[in-house]
C-alpha cells in the first residue's frame, strides 16, 4: 500500500533547516523513498519531509515547529522495526535520530551509560566492552538497530529469557513530549515515590514523544559461555526438550528453535551453517555466567535433549564454535530471501506448554491456505515467529497471508498467549488489540496516550484501533486544524 | 462517615460487601504492630473510625468504587494491613478496603514459571505454594512473609534481591485492577513476554493505589537455587566497609544481594547472598574474596543464610520513622556517615539506596524525630542525593517531599485523573 504524502510548507521547511542545517533536512522524494517503510515492507508511506536533529534542544525545536503547523510527526531510528510503528501515516514528517549517535557517558563505576537514542545496540556492547561491560537486550536487529527504537518498542532478543527486555534496564529518560517541551522520566535511584513514567514511556511505540537522551544500566560480561545445539527429528521432541531443561531447575540464557523450512532455507543459502536438512528441528541451549558449574548445566541440557529424542548434540565453549552453532539462527531470516521474494515475520506468544500444540495448528494453517511456513523463535520463553513466505505481487496470496496470519494469531491468543512478544503493535496488529483487550483496557490506553499527546499529532495511526482513537480527531481538531486542546472524555458506561 | 451511615442510600450495604468494624480490623491475624506500636489498620480509627469494608468478589469492589466515585467518597485500600505509607489513612476517610478476602491462588503452572494470585494472598503463601515444586517469587521487601501480594504491587516494594531479580515490576506480567471509578481492567498479560499495547501494568505497579486497586495479579517465578551462601565481611570503620562493598559491587560477578549494614553499636557488616550451582557460587566465593582481599568474617549456608536475610526483612519492625535516601551506587561513602549519625542503616550498595530506620533513645518523642529527620534530610540534600520518608508511625511528617518537576507532575496529574477522575483513591499529599 503506497499513499502520497502532502508537501512541506515553505516556512515550515525554511524552520526546519534552519534548526537543523541543510544536511539535516530531506524533502527530495527520490531520497524520501528511503524512509517510506521500514522492517514490514507491505506498507509504505512517504513521509512528508525527514528532519535530522543532532541533539535534544535541536529535537525539540524541530518538534515545536512541525506541530506548531499542526502537521503530525514520527520518531524513526534506524527503520528496523516490524510492525510499521515508524512509518509516516496522514502526511507526517518523520524525526529521525541517525545523527543522535553519541554515547555521551560511560559510568563504569555505576555501571551505566548515558546515550542518544540513535546509538546502535551493537555499538554500545562495543564500547563497554573493554570495561569489562555490555548491554543485554540483544534483539535479531542489533547490529543495525538503535537503542531508541529499542526503548520505543521495548525490544527483546534471544538472550532476555534470563536477562529480561528493555524496560529491565532503563533508568531513565530525556523525552521531548509531543507539544515540544522536555521532561525527565525516571528515578535514577528507584526510589523517588512517583509514577513509573519511564517504564510507561518505553514499549510506547513513539506515541508518547521522542527518548532524546538515555540513562541505562550495563552488566558485568559473563566469564563464560556454552552453547548446545541439539537436532530433533520432530519438532515436537524439540519443544518437549525446552520443557524438560526448565523442569531441571535450569534457566539457560536463550533457548531458541529453527524449525525444518527455515534449516533448509539457511542451509541452501550462502549462510549454510552445516545443519542436517533431514532434521525436523534444531535447538540451540546456551548457558553463560561463572565458568565453574556451567559444564555441569551444559550436561545436565544434553541429557535433558537425548531423553527428548535429540539424535545429536553438538557443543562448543570457544566463540568461534559458538558462532558456527549459532550461525543458523542468526541468518534464517537472512536466507529466507532466497525461497520468496517477501516475508511476513510473525510475532506472538504462548505459554511455553502450549508450544508443541500451536506449532501444530500453526502447520495446518499453512497447509490449508497453501502458504510455505517457516518457524523460527525464542522457545524458552514461548515468543513465536512464524515466518510466512510469499509474493506481495499475487493479489490472491496476500489475500491468504492476510487471513492465516489473523488464525494464527487468534490460536495463539486462545492458547493464553499474545498477539505480540516483542516486535509491538504499530501500524500492522491494531486491529487484533480487541483479540486480548477489552474495550474499557483499550480505552485506558487511549487516555494516557491524550495525556501525552491531547493534539494527537505525535505518530497517529499507530497501536489502538481506530474505533478507539475515533473520538480523538473530534475531541483535538487534528484534521481540522482545530485548537489542540483535548478534553478528556468521560468514562462512557465506566461506572455501570 | 457515622457507622450509623453504613445502611444509608449513598454507601454499601451490607448484603453488598462484608464490613467490619474498624477495632475488629485492628490487629489482623495478630500481626505485629507496626512502627513501634501504632498499628497499622488501628489507624483507621484516627482517621475518623471509617468503616472497614472486605469485598468477598471483584465484582462487589467494581460496584463499591463506582458508587464512591459517583457519590464523592474518600477510599483508601490497606491490602491486609501489615505496612501502610506514612500519613496514608491521614484526612478525611469514609472508606477503608482490606483485599484480605481476596485470597485464591488461581492457576500455578510449574512447567511455564508462571502463578495468577488474588491481591490477598500473602507472600508467606506464595512460598509454601511454590516451595513445593522448587520455584520462588524472588522479591523480599521489608515484612515480606505476611505482606500482601496486591499491597506489594501497589506500593513497589523491593529488597536486596532486586540486585538480580528486580523490583515488583520486573515480576508482574499482568494484573487485574480496579480502577477509582469501577472500572475492571485487565493489565498485560500470562506470558512472560508481551508488548502488546501500552505498558499500564508498569504504570498501576508503585503507584501508591492512586490509579485504582490490585485485585490479582500474574507474575514470573524462578527455579530455586541449588546453593544459597551468605557471607559476611565486618570491619571495624565504616568508612573502610563502604570501601569494601563498593569494591564487591565493582566486581566481575552479578551480585543478587549485597548489603551494607551498620549503626547503633553494631560492628558495619557487608553482606553478600549468592545463589546458584555449588560450583557457580565457590568460584563467586573465590573471586570476591580475591577482590577484597580477605575472606568474609562468616559464612552462612542454605537455611542459615535465608535466616539472616529474613531477619533483614524486619529491619523496619519497630522503628519511629524509615528514611529513604538515594544516589549514585558511587556515592555511598558521601551518605554513610551522616545515615549512621541518625540511626541504624541498610543500604542496597548496588542501587544507591539506603534505608535509615530512626529509633533508640528518644525515637518517642516526634519532635526529636523530626529533627533528626530534617537534619538527615539536609546533610544528604547538600550531597545531591533524593530523601523521603518512607515510614512513619508518628504524626505526618511536616516537611515537603522534594518538589516533583512541573513536568511531571502534568503528566502524573493527567494519568491519575483519566483512572480516579472523582479522586476517591488519592491520598491528601497527591
Amino acid at each position: 500500500m503506497i499513499a502520497k504524502a502532502p508537501r512541506l510548507s515553505t516556512g515550515l521547511a525554511e524552520e526546519l533547516v534552519r534548526i537543523v542545517g541543510e544536511d539535516g533536512v530531506i524533502t527530495d522524494p527520490a531520497r524520501l523513498m528511503v524512509y517510506e517503510s521500514d522492517g514490514l515492507t507491505a506498507y509504505r508511506y512517504p513521509p512528508r519531509a525527514v528532519v535530522l536533529p543532532r541533539d535534544g534542544d535541536e529535537t525539540a525545536r524541530a518538534v515545536r515547529a512541525i506541530t506548531a503547523e499542526r502537521v503530525p510527526f514520527v520518531a524513526r531510528g534506524s527503520g528496523t522495526g516490524l510492525s510499521g510503528g515508524a512509518l509516516a501515516v496522514d502526511g507526517a514528517v518523520v524525526v529521525c535520530t541517525a545523527r543522535m549517535n553519541r554515547i555521551l557517558e560511560l559510568d563504569l563505576h555505576n555501571r551505566r551509560a548515558r546515550i542518544q537514542p540513535g546509538v546502535v545496540n551493537a555499538h554500545l556492547t562495543a564500547a563497554a566492552r573493554p570495561h569489562g561491560l555490555y548491554y543485554a537486550p540483544d534483539p535479531s536487529s542489533q547490529s543495525a538497530c538503535s537503542v531508541g527504537g529499542n526503548v520505543a518498542e521495548n525490544s527483546g532478543g534471544p538472550h532476555c529469557l534470563k536477562y529480561g527486555v528493555t524496560s529491565r534496564y532503563i533508568r531513565g529518560l530525556d523525552v521531548v513530549l509531543p507539544d515540544g517541551s522536555r521532561v525527565y522520566l525516571g528515578d535514577r535511584g528507584l526510589d523517588t515515590g512517583e509514577l513509573d513514567l519511564a517504564g510507561l514511556f518505553v514499549g510506547s511505540e513513539g506515541c508518547f514523544g521522542i527518548a532524546v537522551e538515555i540513562d541505562l544500566e550495563l552488566l558485568p560480561l559473563p566469564q563464560a559461555t556454552h552453547t548446545l545445539l541439539g537436532i530433533f527429528e520432530r519438532l515436537e521432541d524439540a519443544g518437549r526438550a525446552v520443557t524438560a531443561i526448565i523442569a531441571d531447575g535450569l534457566l539457560p540464557a536463550a533457548l531458541e528453535i529453527i524449525d525444518q523450512a527455515t534449516i533448509r532455507a539457511v542451509e541452501e543459502s550462502i549462510f549454510a551453517a552445516g545443519y542436517p536438512t533431514d532434521a525436523a528441528a534444531a535447538l540451540v541451549v546456551e548457558f553463560d555466567g561463572i565458568e565453574a558449574g556451567l559444564e555441569a548445566e551444559a550436561a545436565r541440557a544434553e541429557a535433558a535433549c537425548l531423553e527428548c529424542g535429540a539424535r545429536e548434540v553438538r557443543k562448543a565453549t570457544s566463540a568461534d564454535a559458538r558462532a558456527a552453532l549459532w550461525k543458523g539462527r542468526k541468518k534464517a531470516f537472512g536466507a529466507m530471501g532466497r525461497i520468496a521474494p517477501d516475508l511476513l515475520v510473525q510475532d506472538a506468544t504462548v505459554p511455553r506448554t502450549k508450544l508443541p500444540d500451536v506449532l501444530a495448528q500453526i502447520a495446518q494453517i499453512g497447509v490449508r491456505y497453501d502458504l510455505k511456513v517457516a518457524n523460527v523463535f525464542h522457545a524458552g520463553d514461548g515468543n513465536l515467529h512464524p515466518n510466512i513466505l510469499f509474493d506481495r505481487r499475487d493479489a490472491d496470496e496476500m489475500e491468504r497471508v492476510e487471513r492465516a496470519s489473523r488464525e494464527i494469531m487468534r490460536i495463539c491468543v486462545e492458547a493464553g498467549g499474545t498477539i505480540t512478544g516483542e516486535h509491538g503493535v504499530g501500524l500492522d496488529k491494531r486491529d487484533y488489540m480487541s483479540l486480548i483487550h477489552s474495550d474499557d483496557t483499550l480505552r485506558a490506553m487511549e487516555w494516557v496516550r491524550r495525556v501525552f499527546d491531547p493534539a494527537g499529532l505525535c505518530n497517529p495511526g499507530k497501536v489502538l484501533p481506530d474505533r478507539i482513537r475515533g473520538a480523538d480527531a473530534a475531541d483535538a481538531g487534528v484534521a481540522e486544524g482545530g485548537s489542540g486542546k483535548a478534553t478528556r472524555a468521560v468514562p462512557a458506561g465506566a461506572t455501570t | 462517615m457515622s457507622p450509623d451511615e453504613l445502611n444509608g442510600p449513598t454507601t454499601v450495604s451490607d448484603d453488598e460487601v462484608g464490613t467490619e468494624r474498624p477495632d475488629r480490623e485492628a490487629n489482623p491475624g495478630g500481626a505485629p504492630a507496626m512502627n513501634g506500636g501504632a498499628a497499622a489498620a488501628g489507624r483507621v480509627a484516627v482517621a475518623g473510625g471509617a468503616p472497614v469494608v472486605v469485598p468477598q468478589t471483584v465484582r462487589e469492589l467494581r460496584n463499591l468504587m463506582a458508587r464512591a466515585s459517583r457519590d464523592g467518597r474518600q477510599v483508601r485500600c490497606i491490602g491486609n494491613a501489615s505496612s501502610l505509607p506514612p500519613g496514608y489513612l491521614d484526612g478525611p476517610v469514609d472508606l477503608v478496603v482490606s483485599t484480605r478476602a481476596l485470597d485464591t491462588v488461581h492457576a500455578y503452572d510449574p512447567a511455564d514459571l508462571t502463578l495468577t494470585a488474588d491481591a490477598g494472598v500473602a507472600l508467606g503463601q506464595l512460598e509454601r505454594v511454590t516451595g513445593d515444586q522448587g520455584q520462588w517469587l524472588p522479591l523480599d521487601p521489608p515484612g515480606r512473609a505476611r505482606r500482601s501480594l496486591g499491597g506489594v504491587l501497589a506500593t513497589g516494594a523491593y529488597g536486596p534481591l532486586q540486585g538480580k531479580f528486580g523490583t515488583p515490576r520486573d515480576h508482574v506480567l499482568g494484573l487485574t485492577l480496579v480502577t477509582g471509578d469501577g472500572r475492571v481492567l485487565e493489565l498485560g498479560g500470562r506470558v512472560v513476554k508481551n508488548v502488546a499495547g501500552y505498558d499500564l501494568v508498569k504504570l498501576a505497579v508503585g503507584s501508591g493505589g492512586r490509579l485504582g486497586i490490585v485485585t490479582s495479579a500474574t507474575v514470573r517465578l524462578h527455579p530455586r537455587p541449588a546453593r544459597d551462601v551468605t557471607l559476611l565481611y565486618q570491619t571495624p570503620r565504616l568508612a573502610l566497609t563502604v570501601v569494601l562493598a563498593r569494591s564487591l559491587a565493582t566486581a566481575p560477578v552479578r551480585i543478587p544481594a549485597l548489603e551494607l549494614v551498620a549503626g547503633h553499636g553494631k560492628e558495619p557488616t557487608v553482606a553478600v547472598r549468592l545463589l546458584g550451582s555449588p560450583e557457580a557460587v565457590a568460584e563467586s566465593e573465590h573471586i570476591l574474596n580475591a577482590r577484597v582481599g580477605r575472606n568474609a568474617s562468616q559464612r552462612l549456608e542454605g537455611e542459615a543464610s535465608a535466616r539472616w536475610f529474613a531477619a533483614l526483612e524486619r529491619f523496619e519492625d519497630g522503628a519511629a520513622a524509615v528514611a529513604r535516601v538515594s544516589h549514585l551506587p558511587s556515592r555511598l561513602g558521601d551518605l554513610a556517615e551522616p545515615a549512621v549519625e541518625c540511626g541504624t542503616v541498610a543500604a542496597h550498595v548496588s542501587l544507591g539506596v539506603l534505608r535509615v530506620a530512626v529509633c533508640g533513645p528518644g525515637a518517642s518523642d516526634a519532635a526529636a524525630v523530626f529533627d533528626t529527620l530534617a537534619r538527615l534530610r539536609d546533610d544528604v540534600v547538600s550531597a545531591g542525593a533524593t530523601f523521603r520518608v518512607s515510614r512513619a508511625g508518628l504524626p505526618r511528617w511536616p516537611a515537603p517531599e522534594p518538589a516533583t518537576a512541573p513536568g511531571v507532575l502534568a503528566l502524573t496529574r493527567g494519568i491519575v485523573d483519566s483512572f480516579d477522575p472523582a479522586g476517591v483513591l488519592s491520598p491528601p499529599a497527591s
